[in-house]
């Protein structure tokens, strides 16, 4: 993933300028994490990455593809198959069951059939240590729960890019550090992992840490 | 927290859901229409056949059997009565009316018309003109079909009270009537033709009257003679075949005294009857379905509304836990909350008023263009709306509390 | 079923009862309206309208001329007096003019009652206009609550969005769905309305029987015409599936 001089600014009464001209490259295999304080643009920089709102000016591509040439719905589409999304707030259906949220997931993939589609879902939640829980409801289960069926969810179709927006922000010390651990081994299987967080603990599990500060990116050399 | 404070947290919860409260202002719209239209119609509807029971005529008139008796006897018989409420009687129904072909002066008018007598018991509300005064003078029906009766759903009719104080042509037939004793052909010649010319000096109002189309009215005594001298008979045979059946008619003066006059006439000993039945059964009937509707429309107004309501006081679930983390009383919640949806049902309401103010004569104009449905005048009826707005409120109130106890037991 | 299950909230199925009773009502009117076209057949049906008193003309046959409406007709004599004065009364009053056009210049019409609107009848034709009206007033209520129902979807399209799910396949579950449970709702509320006829009839028997009038024809005609809201929200659905950003999710609840 490559950004070259992102800007992003929101044009109100006073325009505002969220990021100013960031360039960074995310690699495989690496665990990233972004902190910096509240309003500081790490929600925004993490959402132009998820192609979730679109940037002012600059290039942003992933493996070679210039991501503003795609419409709204192909960038859904890319999403789907090559991006999986972690929130603070989890976003899972209330209606459906732990194992449901993360099969629809899996209807994206035309590859597979029912059956596969099924122990595909079953088989990552199960991974993720949720085997008792695979039909209990969003309602039924704890934070740190809910926060694994997400990430069962964004992991499913086995997506190259994983991004997570302050993921441990609801959970718990205990569960903080099971996530981070999921993370942590998810980067290693070859695959980009950026965690936006203001947790500190983040500096013990990620590769590179990024700061930002008034929209502006900077990296921290710092000891693991 | 006072009322005004209350009512000013309404208010602003309103300007700040404006497309929310729209539509439900618009959704409580419709309810109301319904109802209102619904009732409106039925009180026309009712107050229609009401009238129609005492101003047309027809259903004044008693029929007498003549059977082998003398058609005049009788006649004479009930007129010895002098029963202050027989008005007329007839020897048959060929004396009721004469029907004759009209024209105009300008022949721009070209029809047929049933010439009626003004005897007393005969109503009618002159809106243009005045009344008969003398034999040759005729009102008529301010609303006149030319052609004949086939072009019903034509949809030009003729203001007659432009034509007030010209004169009419009008023609009728005078017949023979001759019945072949042996093979029992009857013969109808026309022998001569007549026409009279009367003066027009004024019109009645077709729908107070509830009475057909090209209707006229002629001095009693001007019809009479025609009627008495437009049929010969070859012998009084003939004549008695002819009128074989026919009962003779005594029109009455008022539809309250219809029974007793028949009581009295078949304690004499005569088959006396309603000589046009009213069909009460249609009658009946559309009272009915009226009835039944009714109760259909009001069960899913209410039942709808309720829905309805509870759905749309969810949508506040919001506003409901930000001021109770603020810190507001109950009381006060649901004082804010009741003001909010009392506010958009009273305009609800006063827009409802305005609808139908603005819609009846809208309505009564497009009703008047096509002859067949002017005869139903609109009666606004809003009674019931008000009172399902007032029942409207009262579920709310029932709501907001029952949802305000929910709450605190969640809490 | 599963995209079944993650689109029906509470309030899609609070809103399904409306459309429900919504249903129920344009049952019911409709049912009316069938049973007014029925007295206004029976009242242009009565025996005067469907009889008349005619003499055949010279050289005319007129067994001949009975024998071919011999379906149509119900009774005829000959009067005693004259046996060339005729009595027919038809079974229908639409026979009378048939029987007349096509034997034209064959009789010569003694008495002939031409029906005339009587109060009634005019009074059952407003009736009918004021059913029409209504049943377009519920119809723009049915719009109105379909539309409320797929506004209440904004969080599910965001959701399935930001899953990955491309326009067309939400556009797709969404609509299927939907279809499916309006329908059901339909055919759930022909049942109840039957079963309610068939009760009230047996609690009140003695005040007023209800009758059913409606048949298959009628419930496609009104399945037709509740279409025309349903699409009418589906339309504006796939506008918002278009136009709907995932984003928006997020800033909602945030």
């Amino acid at each position: 993933m490559n950004l070259e001089n992102i800007n992003k600014v929101y044009y109100m009464k006073k325009n505002l300028q969220v990021l100013k001209d960031i360039s960074v490259s995310f690699k495989k295999g690496k665990f990233y994490a972004i902190m910096g304080a509240s309003g500081s643009g790490k929600t925004t920089l993490i959402n132009i990455l998820g192609l979730l709102i679109s940037y002012t000016s600059g290039t942003y591509t992933i493996d070679g593809i210039n991501v503003s040439n795609m419409s709204n719905n192909d960038k859904d589409v890319f999403r789907g198959k090559n991006i999986g999304f972690i929130f603070q707030s989890f976003y899972l259906n209330e209606r459906l069951t732990a194992l449901e949220n993360v099969l629809i997931a899996t209807f994206i993939n035309k590859e597979l059939n029912r059956k596969e589609r099924k122990q595909v879902a079953r088989n990552i939640l199960i991974k993720l240590g949720l085997k008792d829980r695979l039909n209990h409801y969003p309602s039924q289960l704890s934070g740190g729960e809910q926060q694994r069926v997400a990430i069962a969810r964004a992991l499913v179709n086995d997506p190259m890019i994983i991004l997570a927006d302050e993921p441990t922000g609801n959970l718990d010390e205990k569960n903080e550090k099971e996530i981070f651990n999921i993370l942590k081994e998810i980067s290693t299987s070859d695959k980009i992992v950026i965690v936006v967080s203001h947790n500190p603990i983040i500096k013990r599990y990620c590769d590179v840490l990024y700061t930002m500060n008034k929209g502006i990116l900077k990296e921290v050399k710092h000891d693991f | 927290m006072t009322f005004r404070d209350r009512y000013y947290l309404a208010l602003l919860n309103i300007r700040k859901s404006k497309f929310k409260s729209i539509l439900f202002v618009l959704t409580t719209l419709i309810f109301f229409l319904i109802l209102s239209i619904f009732f409106t119609a039925k009180k026309s509807v009712e107050d229609f056949f009401n009238d129609y029971l005492n101003s047309d005529f027809s259903n004044r008139i008693i029929a007498v059997e003549v059977g082998e008796n003398d058609r005049n006897d009788i006649v004479n018989q009930i007129e010895k009565l002098n029963n202050k409420h027989i008005s007329k009687v007839f020897h048959s129904n060929y004396e009721l009316f004469l029907q004759a072909k009209i024209e105009s002066e300008d022949n721009k008018i070209n029809g047929y018309a049933s010439l009626y007598g003004n005897y007393d018991g005969i109503n009618y509300t002159i809106n243009y003109g005045h009344d008969i005064e003398n034999d040759n003078e005729i009102i008529c029906s301010s609303s006149f079909y030319p052609g004949n009766y086939d072009n019903e759903t034509s949809d030009s009719l003729f203001e007659l009270s432009k034509y007030l104080n010209s004169n009419f042509k009008i023609s009728y037939n005078k017949d023979k009537i001759d019945i072949d004793s042996i093979s029992g052909d009857w013969n109808i010649d026309t022998i001569e033709e007549y026409s009279k010319n009367l003066k027009l000096v004024g019109t009645f109002d077709i729908k107070e009257d509830l009475t057909q189309y090209n209707m006229c009215y002629v001095s009693s005594e001007m019809l009479e003679n025609i009627l008495n001298s437009n049929k010969v008979f070859e012998n009084k045979e003939d004549e008695k075949i002819f009128f074989d059946g026919l009962p003779a008619l005594v029109l009455v003066d008022k539809y309250e005294n219809v029974q007793n006059i028949i009581n009295e006439l078949n304690n004499m000993s005569y088959n006396a009857y309603l000589a046009y039945e009213l069909d009460t059964e249609s009658i009946q009937s559309v009272f009915n379905i009226i009835n039944v509707l009714t109760i259909i429309i009001v069960i899913f107004s209410l039942v709808s509304t309720y829905l309805f309501l509870k759905n749309s006081l969810k949508e506040n679930k919001e506003i409901i836990y930000f001021y109770k983390t603020m810190g507001y009383y109950d009381k006060d919640i649901k004082g804010i909350i009741m003001w909010q949806f009392v506010t958009l049902l009273i305009i609800t309401f006063l827009i409802n008023i305005l609808a139908i103010i603005i819609l009846k004569p809208i309505v009564e104009y497009i009703l008047g263009k096509y002859p067949l449905y002017s005869v139903l005048s609109i009666h606004i009826s809003i009674f019931e709306t008000l009172l399902f707005c007032f029942l409207t409120i009262i579920i709310i109130l029932v709501l907001i509390n029952i949802y305000m106890k929910k709450l605190s037991n969640k809490i | 079923m599963i995209y079944y299950k993650s689109i029906f909230n509470k309030y899609i199925l609070k809103i399904g009862i409306i459309i429900f009773f919504l249903y129920l009502m344009i049952f019911s009117l409709y049912n009316a309206f069938n049973q007014i076209n029925k007295n206004l057949e029976t009242i242009k049906n009565k025996w005067e309208y469907r009889t008349i008193n005619i003499v055949p003309n010279d050289d005319i046959n007129i067994e001949n001329d009975l024998k071919k409406f011999k379906n149509t007709i119900e009774e005829y004599y000959s009067d005693s007096n004259s046996n060339l004065k005729y009595t027919i009364t038809f079974k229908n009053y639409k026979n009378v003019e048939q029987f007349l056009k096509k034997n034209v210049n064959h009789y010569k019409v003694i008495e002939k009652y031409d029906y005339q609107e009587t109060n009634e009848s005019k009074v059952l034709i407003i009736v009918k206009v004021i059913i029409k009206i209504i049943n377009v007033l519920l119809l723009i209520l049915l719009s109105i609550f379909s539309i409320q129902i797929v506004s209440k979807l904004s969080k599910d399209i965001a959701l399935y969005k930001l899953i990955g799910y491309s326009q067309n396949k939400i556009i797709t579950f969404i609509i299927i769905n939907l279809y499916i449970y309006y329908f059901l709702l339909f055919l759930f509320s022909i049942l109840t309305f039957f079963y309610t006829i068939k009760l009230y009839n047996i609690l009140f028997y003695s005040f007023y029987k209800l009758n059913y009038l409606l048949n298959a024809n009628n419930y496609v005609f009104i399945w037709k015409l509740s279409n025309i809201p349903i699409i009418l929200s589906f339309i504006i659905i796939i506008f918002k599936i278009r136009r709907y950003e995932p984003i928006k999710l997020i800033n909602s609840i945030n």
